[in-house]
């Protein structure tokens, strides 16, 4: 099957790559002749022009401050600076290590990152598909206004609200016991809590990220959809063959990226629901650092916790780089 | 309707809006509801849900906007937003396009380098040691040059970039068009879509951003609006100790109400305007010509 | 853990020496301030005083008649306490007295830090109030209010390791342990020769501050800063004292009846409210602190006789109370969001009347009174004492922190005395002009006088003045003008909760195990009392408290405080 580029009237196979059309490929080493180094720096002298107040900024603001993640090697104290702080080596790590609550606090997190994963991250695309689908453009524009509105409402006003429905003197609980049954309560519950932490993010996020899929799906050539359309393909399959691909960019990267930030799950929601329940359930490692690092003044700690996130999360990035590529994905570089 | 497209099924297309109806009530809900106690009389006010005001009133509205510095707050954040997003536009933008431009050497080790700040934050003190080595301690600048660039929102962007078909850019090489041409003529234009998502991740960014504030600002004439709203919504959630809790009386329900629907209220006002960048309507192509 | 003390009416006289007792000294110079001010700081200044400027002398009424005034008063809108760690009630404004007489400031610019729990206040150049204070202190005052917890301690932080230290530096241990090292490792100036004995006379309103407050702020025996004094008998369980009588019962006399009332009010609830309600399980507050009152649970630790410290998860007593309070749980009588509730959830939920119950701090009772009174005219918010025979009440420590001076500054002599003299005017009593402008502000601008000549603060009043002077406070008193006769009763209250009074012996004492294990013991202790209420570990398992304890540094915790109280 084939379209028609309708700017410069190449012709190409849909069939041919797995890639959308259009797709930047990378250039094949060896493919122009071999351009010696400093010709291809004067080449595109002009780009690292544009990149310089970036790479500045990274520099000044990230950079610089991250030298200050050496007191993860200190017992820190803010006086005494981290020219006066005594070095303690890896203690702290060993610390992070023999630490029993550390591996609980662990599976905690990965658990939590799992279910969001799996159920909130394709919740956005989803619904993104959805929203596209919607036939009459006033209502779809009405539905897109509406699904963002929770991003707004902050994580207090969340889960206080949460708690009035689903708590044990809530909404729900009422209900059942009007309906004869016993009171409800599925925000003390621990065998809920995950659950629970997975619905409010999707509840609160899959509007706003839709914004994202859309503007990608908004990129997506409309004369591809009718030379499916010509071609014989139903509304499933331009979904499957048109859409999802030109999608596929973004939806891959996201993905990465999330995978590479699965030792993160959200501070503030989680500490905020923290107090309900003991540490096996509810304490995750952003919570965790919190209270031990920052709250009791142990700065080298929570300094140390924080680059072993940043290993660790770049060693996951780079493997789901490469596993995106592998599957014939284009990746993140 | 487009002549390609078949006319779907009657069932199809009212599920689809009845389930869609249904979300957006889930949605919207919560709104409501804090917009109902937000108008309603403190002695109305219990744990519960209420869905229309007993005895509607403003006195919560009242409260906020006459008794804190609201107003003042609204003015700084207003600043932040306008000026802010420019900031984190332009430098995004360049960076953004930078990185998406292919055989630059360096290029990638340069995205490795973003890549990781993703992963690992500043800690608050080196920050704040960095900040006021630049005299920026207690300016409004200090609210925006750390938090020029978000490192998610330049990958996001950069990804978008890269998707802007080759062919479109390798003709304008060949035309001899510099850098800055191709980013003006070619990528900008295509990338209405992104670049107004990307503007508005900003935009409501600044308009919520109350961290730094915390850090690095001292004077109360320069607290943005969302500091100056958290402290009073904070004070219900401290630690319920004696010691602490003894000192002030948390305000009432209302009061945070009336303080999150000022907080969200601009942000609704303005996202209309730009919703129209980033949906596209059946008939409207997404390439010119 | 909660930090409480109080200490023996005779240690107060003995640990005053040289001095009338401070509880006399108020009475004394309330007659005094008017007619001798400038005369007594020369008196006792030394060389460097002389430079200090006298205010002008405000005459409002003639000193003798202060002082009639005053005797006149008593016992009709006076009502001192006789007892130093209990606040004096007032029912009626007295005449107003001055209480400086020299100029506090230098006319140079003073940078203070405080934790804040209020919005901000009007930026200077539309603040009056702001204005009128720089002309009074005669400085450029510029407070930093970081918000709430998290901010302080960020700040704090950040203000440590950037080295730009205020010269007002608020320490709150309480809310920010990791200021402790900062302390240890000399941040601070030693100001005990500057504020103990002849010396303290210099500032007569922080002499005012009660001894306790002064003992329980010392770090390593030595003064750090000035407290930030509160009442002693700080907080309770607020009761719906009406339901008492709905449910036709009687103020309970110890923990059984307690236990009766309980079910009988979360019966008469019907499902929709519950007779006990607190947020949170934080250690040291929420209604287990009240059964553990009444059962005699020692107040954080307990003193022996042989000198060694017993904690309180390890005695009978506190075994008692958690099997009585896993009891209570079981019966139902909690709040079924109990352990998740802020503190705002926990307030609306006892004002509208769905948890008969809370515990916080007293100066929320009239506001929480008059709350549940527009909801149910027929409420009656009273405080419960606890009950019981072996009923104690946990003394506070007297102090919500020190200001400190930083340790850079304080090799200008001149320089921390002026800076003490600026405290000295932020705890100039309510009743004293000074104290009157820092908490009402400008007459007819930031406060308006009601019909009934009650001056109350407005609109204006909150925006302008918010915690601009909160880094320091007078002495306590209770004043409620809103609804008068009540100050009685708080002051009625705190001398019930003081006659059952038992303090922490580790108040004033520093342990850097403490510091660092607070918030893991807390959130041992935590995990551990949810399990055991909600009845998920056996009753057998109520010794795992204080083994849970003593094995994560509770044995070293116990050890630094023993050796301190033995030097």
């Amino acid at each position: 099957m084939t379209t028609v580029n309708v700017l410069s009237g190449q012709t190409h196979d849909m069939h041919e790559t797995h890639a959308p059309p259009g797709r930047i490929q990378p250039e094949q080493p060896g493919k122009a002749g071999k351009r010696r180094l400093s010709q291809r720096i004067w080449r595109r002298r002009w780009v690292y022009l544009l990149l310089l107040p970036g790479v500045v900024y990274f520099l000044l603001f990230y950079y610089l401050p991250l030298l200050g993640n050496i007191s993860a090697f200190q017992d820190y104290s803010p006086y005494l600076g981290f020219l006066g702080s005594p070095w303690i080596g890896l203690a702290n790590f060993r610390t992070v290590f023999s630490d029993p609550d550390t591996w609980i606090v662990i599976r905690n997190t990965l658990e939590i990152s799992l279910l969001q994963i799996v159920f909130a991250f394709p919740a956005g695309i989803i619904l993104a598909l959805l929203l596209n689908a919607l036939p009459g453009q006033k209502f779809k524009r009405f539905m897109q206004s509406t699904l963002y509105l929770p991003h707004f409402l902050g994580w207090v006003i969340i889960i206080s609200i949460w708690q009035q429905i689903f708590g044990g003197d809530g909404f729900l609980s009422h209900l059942v016991i009007g309906l004869g049954g016993k009171p409800v309560d599925l925000m003390s519950n621990p065998a809920f809590f995950q659950p629970m932490v997975t619905l409010q993010v999707m509840w609160k996020e899959s509007g706003w990220s839709t914004i994202m899929f859309l503007a990608a799906i908004t990129g997506i050539d409309m004369s591809l959809y009718e030379a499916a359309a010509v071609d014989g393909a139903g509304k499933m399959r331009r979904l499957w063959h048109v859409t999802l691909p030109g999608m596929r960019s973004i939806i891959i990267l996201l993905l990465i990226l999330r995978l590479g930030n699965v030792l993160s799950v959200g501070f503030e929601q989680i500490f905020l629901l923290r107090s309900g329940f003991t540490t096996d359930v509810a304490e995750v490692i952003d919570t965790f650092v919190y209270s031990r690092g920052i709250l009791s003044g142990q700065w080298g700690f929570a300094a140390a916790v924080a680059l072993l996130k940043a290993v660790i999360g770049a060693i996951l990035i780079f493997i789901a780089n490469r596993a995106a590529k592998k599957f014939g994905e284009e990746g993140l570089y | 309707m487009v002549s390609w497209m078949e006319r779907s099924s009657f069932i199809e297309r009212w599920t689809l809006r009845v389930s869609m109806g249904l979300l957006a009530v889930v949605m919207i809900f919560p709104f409501v509801y804090v917009l109902a106690v937000s108008f309603s009389s403190p002695q109305d006010v219990s744990n519960s849900l209420v869905v229309l005001p007993v005895h509607p009133s403003l006195a919560a509205y009242n409260w906020v906007l006459s008794q804190t510095n609201a107003l003042q707050g609204i003015e700084v954040s207003t600043f932040l937003v306008i000026v802010g997003t420019a900031i984190n536009m332009l430098m995004t933008v360049t960076m953004a396009y930078g990185l998406s431009r292919s055989d630059v050497p360096g290029s990638k080790i340069i995205l490795w380098l973003v890549l990781l700040t993703l992963l690992i934050a500043p800690t608050i003190i080196t920050k704040y040691l960095v900040v006021r080595q630049l005299h920026l301690i207690d300016s409004i600048w200090s609210l925006i040059f750390p938090g020029a660039i978000a490192p998610f929102n330049l990958i996001v962007l950069r990804q978008f970039f890269m998707g802007i078909p080759r062919e479109l850019i390798e003709s304008a090489e060949l035309d001899g068009a510099s850098e800055f041409r191709i980013l003006w003529n070619i990528i900008l234009p295509l990338s209405k879509a992104s670049l107004a998502v990307i503007a508005l991740f900003y935009a409501v960014a600044q308009w919520n951003n109350f961290f730094d504030a915390v850090l690095f600002i001292n004077s109360p004439q320069l607290e943005p609006i969302a500091l100056v709203l958290r402290d009073i919504v904070l004070q219900g959630n401290v630690s319920q100790n004696n010691i602490v809790s003894g000192e002030y009386m948390p305000p009432s329900l209302t009061v945070q109400m009336a303080v999150v629907v000022i907080t969200t209220i601009p942000i609704l006002v303005v996202y209309p305007f730009l919703q129209k960048y980033f949906t596209k309507g059946v008939l409207t192509g997404s390439i010119k010509g | 853990m909660s930090s409480t003390n109080s200490t023996e009416p005779d240690e107060v006289l003995t640990s005053v020496p040289q001095h009338i007792s401070m509880y006399n000294r108020r009475r004394f110079l309330h007659a005094a301030a008017l007619t001798s001010g400038g005369l007594l700081l020369a008196a006792c200044g030394g060389s460097t005083n002389t430079q200090l400027q006298p205010t002008t002398k405000v005459t409002t009424v003639p000193g003798a008649q202060i002082t009639a005034t005053m005797q006149a008063a008593v016992g009709k809108t006076f009502f001192p306490s006789g007892d130093p760690n209990v606040p004096d009630a007032y029912t009626a404004p007295p005449p107003l007295v001055q209480s400086v007489s020299y100029v506090p400031g230098d006319g140079s610019t003073v940078n203070a830090l405080s934790v804040s729990f209020n919005p901000p206040p009007l930026p200077l150049s539309q603040n009056k109030y702001w204005q009128a204070l720089n002309k009074r202190l005669n400085v450029n005052w510029q407070v930093q209010l970081p918000s709430g917890n998290e901010g302080y301690t960020e700040k704090a932080a950040a203000l440590l390791a950037s080295g730009d230290l205020p010269e007002l530096f608020c320490i709150e241990l309480f809310l920010s342990p990791s200021l402790a090292p900062a302390l240890q490792q000399g941040a601070f100036t030693d100001l005990t020769p500057y504020l103990s004995g002849s010396e303290l006379n210099n500032y007569p309103n922080l002499a005012k501050l009660s001894p306790i407050s002064w003992k329980n702020t010392r770090f390593n025996g030595k003064i750090y800063g000035v407290p930030r004094a509160r009442p002693v008998a700080n907080g309770g369980l607020f009761f719906r004292l009406d339901l008492i009588k709905k449910v036709g019962m009687d103020v309970p006399k110890n923990a059984d009846e307690f236990f009766q009332l309980t079910k009988a009010i979360t019966q008469y609830g019907k499902g929709q409210a519950w007779a006990l309600g607190n947020g949170g399980v934080v250690f040291g507050g929420g209604s287990p602190m009240y059964c553990m009152e009444m059962f005699g649970v020692p107040n954080n630790w307990r003193l022996e006789k042989n000198g060694t410290l017993t904690y309180m998860f390890q005695t009978d007593e506190f075994k008692e109370a958690m099997l009585y309070i896993r009891k209570l749980y079981a019966a139902g009588v909690f709040h079924p969001d109990y352990f998740t509730q802020t503190l705002t959830q926990t307030t609306t939920a006892f004002t509208t009347g769905k948890v008969a119950s809370y515990v916080t701090g007293m100066a929320g009772l009239l506001g929480a009174r008059q709350g549940a009174k527009t909801v149910d005219p027929q409420s009656d918010v009273g405080l419960l004492i606890p009950a019981g025979n072996k009923a104690v009440a946990w003394l506070a420590a007297g102090h919500f922190g020190t200001v400190g001076i930083p340790s850079q500054v304080g090799s200008d002599q001149n320089r921390v005395k002026m800076l003490l003299r600026i405290l000295d005017y932020f705890c100039a009593p309510r009743f004293s002009l000074e104290g009157d402008f820092l908490a009402t502000g400008i007459d007819g601008w930031d406060n308006t006088k009601a019909s009934n000549g009650v001056k109350a603060m407005n609109a204006t009043g909150s925006k302008e003045i918010g915690d601009l002077a909160y880094i320091e406070n007078p002495a306590p008193i209770y004043y409620t003008p809103t609804e008068p006769s009540f100050a009685l009763k708080l002051q009625e209250y705190a001398k019930q909760l003081q006659a059952i009074g038992i303090t922490d012996p580790t108040a004033p004492l520093y342990s850097a195990t403490a510091t660092k294990q607070q918030t893991q013991l807390n959130q041992i202790y935590n995990d551990r009392f949810m399990r055991f209420v909600k009845g998920e570990d056996p009753e057998t398992s109520v010794g795992g408290f204080a083994s849970d304890f003593l094995s994560n540094g509770g044995t070293q915790i116990a050890k630094e405080y023993q050796d301190q109280l033995q030097k």
